[in-house]
């Protein structure tokens, strides 16, 4: 089993989890608070819980706080780079989903797309991308929209530039995104995934490639910059599959009647959890990385690192655990055989 | 006799006296940022089609001042570029609109910073709010023929108790960190009124418009604390020696809630109001200050500045109540709804971005059209 901190929190709070550099980030949404005369405020914070190489510290920034009435709030996608800043996708009931790019100084978070009618467009992919915010536009006719959104203030770049193309190549049914990729589904079978490289400054599609045609409906994606995942809906039930580059060879990690409740895939590692078992597949080989007792209700890794939020009650009052584990055994340094 | 014919050239003029519904007002925070004719143009008539008998306009002092006049108090000097406020208001008025101005910035060489939030040294800014009083004062020549427009009212400073518009909020007196900008914003109130009072008498002078902190702070923590609305009054009066003559006529407030207007508690709501008017009325001769609620609204997305959204539907709904909570509060003299249409940093529009209505549009616009005017706020 691999060696873990952990950090506990307060009840049951719906979760999600994500890496951004040496933090992992945290989006936290509390039940709902019901105000005296009767109106409710639904609430998401954000917070990066900073690491010691692979261990939580006990160091905690609180970022963004998002509250509204129209409808409960559910965190919703992290996407992190290198430098501790990430996109969060806000989702919830009765909005459109918004990506907020953090941090700035001045001000410390930005909408990337401030449109709350309810028509707008929802974010269903993003991914940062150097001095860029990448996202993916669903827009209420069924066409997408490719956003480059400058949110860094590097030289030679103005600031809050947002440049948006349509997508090309057809509507997809799933979309991920990595820095320098746009990973999407045919939406006409399903079972199709294509790559597309995005150049530095805009969307532009310098290169294609169609990955090997899946044995059925994909139903879930990640993409990092060497490796594809796909879980894919089969005729006798759910595969997890891995493709890797150069080859792109379709690799089955798992498969099961009931899909994995949660995947996550981060440079050269997949974990998944089934129950309450996580395990880790790096090229080659596929381990159990961590037993828990309780529901695991969020995942994350970066490839090197994995981030659970694990409930527990066990008589005492309700809490949940955010976990951080190493992988073991991770890409770079992995060799077939060996083990710890 | 003669006082029923003035009721009735009154009423029929659309003008009643000072009481009843507050003006309906709405800020439309893009327009002076125009910096060509027909841009300033198609922001106001966006302005008219919502029916808004008044509108409030924030004029940058840094943007009309760049660097410092030789006559500061004199709007003809050379330093000053007043063009883009002179097509506002004027381009306002011929569409029988009314302006508000609020005077927000600090330019360069009026501050020991030199930065844009700077608290300015007192006399630069009330020579400033003199030449902006004399330029406005509705006989002032205007370029090319006639005069230019009166202004309604005049706010020497936006937010004054918040740090990214008053800097700094709290400075070190011995040793120990004490709020510095009320004694500050006291003096320049003092400084000010009189001139603005000697170049245009019926300005209103309105002061405080303090942004949506709650009432107290709980202390200065660092310099750029904000500090909060009533507890910023309070010092604010014993600067000013704690009289009931005051250098103001009426009193902004900024308030977004967080809930719905008629049922949000905590300060600045509606429901709270009294703790504020508690501490104005103080300040008053006749112990009832007049209030300007000289921002409210609900953005209906996440923005860094207001962290709290509702639906579309739901911000139509909560404009209705907000007025109806207005109506409540007879000090309330006039409500300003910010902003009209969002941009990215605040979303309480009743246009969105790209230019289509939202539901509240026309709630807007059906109150505005038929909110009567007290012939205290009769146009100028």
């Amino acid at each position: 089993m691999a060696a873990r901190t952990q950090r506990p929190l307060k009840g049951w709070p719906t979760v999600s989890l994500g890496f951004s550099g040496k933090n992992v980030v945290l989006a936290e949404s509390t039940a709902p608070r019901i105000v005296p005369g009767g109106y409710t405020v639904f609430r998401t914070d954000t917070f990066r819980l900073r690491l010691t190489g692979d261990r939580l510290n006990g160091r905690v920034i609180p970022d963004i706080v998002f509250r509204t009435s129209a409808g409960q709030t559910t965190g919703g996608p992290i996407f992190g780079d290198t430098t501790g800043n990430y996109i969060i996708i806000a989702t919830g009931r009765g909005f459109p989903t918004q990506p907020v790019f953090c941090c700035t100084r001045t001000p410390r978070d930005i909408p990337l797309e401030p449109d709350g009618r309810p028509g707008a467009p929802k974010t269903i992919a993003a991914t940062l991308d150097g001095p860029l915010a990448r996202y993916l536009l669903q827009n209420a006719d069924g066409t997408h929209t490719f956003v480059s959104y400058t949110v860094s203030d590097t030289p030679g770049q103005p600031l809050f530039q947002r440049i948006a193309r349509p997508l090309t190549g057809g509507a997809p049914s799933l979309a991920a995104m990595a820095p320098g990729i746009l990973a999407t589904v045919d939406a006409a079978t399903g079972k199709s995934i294509r790559l597309t490289t995005t150049s530095a400054g805009i969307y532009d599609p310098l290169g294609e490639l169609v990955l090997p045609v899946q044995d059925g409906v994909v139903k879930r994606l990640h993409v990092t910059r060497s490796m594809v995942v796909a879980l894919v809906r089969t005729s006798s039930g759910f595969q997890l599959v891995r493709m890797d580059a150069p080859s792109w060879n379709r690799t089955v990690i798992w498969s099961g009647t009931r899909p994995p409740p949660l995947t996550a895939a981060g440079d050269r590692t997949v974990v998944y959890a089934t129950d309450n078992v996580v395990t880790q597949s790096v090229p080659g080989r596929k381990r159990e990385l961590l037993r828990l007792r309780g529901k695991i209700v969020a995942l994350a890794t970066d490839g090197r690192r994995i981030a659970i939020a694990n409930r527990s009650q066990r008589g005492k009052p309700r809490t949940t655990a955010i976990i951080v584990a190493s992988v073991l055994q991770p890409p770079g340094v992995y060799s077939p055989g060996g083990g710890s | 006799m003669t006082r029923l014919i003035m009721w009735i050239v009154l009423l029929v003029g659309g003008v009643t006296p000072a009481f009843g519904a507050p003006v309906i007002a709405i800020e439309d925070d893009m327009i002076w940022q125009n910096p060509t004719a027909a841009g300033i143009t198609s922001r106001i008539d966006l302005v008219a089609s919502t029916g808004a008998k008044y509108t409030r306009v924030a004029m940058d002092w840094p943007q009309i001042a760049p660097t410092r006049p030789a006559n500061p108090e004199d709007p003809a000097d050379p330093a000053y570029d007043w063009s883009r406020h002179d097509t506002i208001i004027s381009e306002l008025r011929a569409r029988g609109i009314g302006t508000m101005i609020t005077l927000h910035g600090t330019p360069p060489w009026a501050s020991n910073s030199g930065k844009w939030n700077a608290t300015p040294r007192t006399a630069d800014a009330a020579s400033f709010a003199a030449a902006v009083a004399t330029r406005y004062n509705g006989k002032y020549p205007r370029t090319g023929g006639g005069v230019l427009p009166a202004i309604k009212s005049l706010s020497v400073r936006n937010e004054p108790n918040i740090s990214i518009f008053n800097s700094p909020q709290c400075g070190r007196v011995g040793g120990r960190l004490v709020p510095v900008a009320p004694k500050a914003y006291a003096a320049l109130l003092k400084a000010s009124t009189p001139k603005i009072r000697a170049a245009n008498p019926n300005v209103i002078v309105v002061a405080g418009e303090m942004g949506s902190n709650s009432a107290e702070s709980g202390g200065c923590k660092a310099a750029d604390s904000s500090l909060g609305s009533v507890e910023f009054t309070r010092l604010l009066h014993t600067a000013l020696g704690g009289k009931r003559n005051v250098p103001f006529d009426m009193w902004g407030q900024h308030i977004y809630p967080v809930g719905p207007p008629n049922l949000v508690a905590a300060f600045p709501s509606w429901r709270s109001l009294s703790q504020m008017t508690e501490v104005l009325n103080k300040m008053h001769p006749r112990g009832r200050m007049p209030i300007m609620i000289s921002e409210t609204g609900y953005t209906t997305s996440y923005t860094p500045f207001h962290r709290y959204f509702v639906s579309e539907t739901q911000q139509a709904k909560w404009l209705d109540l907000t007025f109806r909570e207005a109506k409540k509060h007879p000090q309330v003299e006039a409500v300003v709804w910010f902003n009209m249409q969002d941009q990215r940093d605040w979303t309480a529009g009743l246009f969105r971005s790209d230019g289509t209505t939202k539901p509240s549009f026309d709630r807007f616009r059906s109150l505005a059209l038929a909110n009567v005017l007290n012939a205290k706020w009769a146009l100028p």
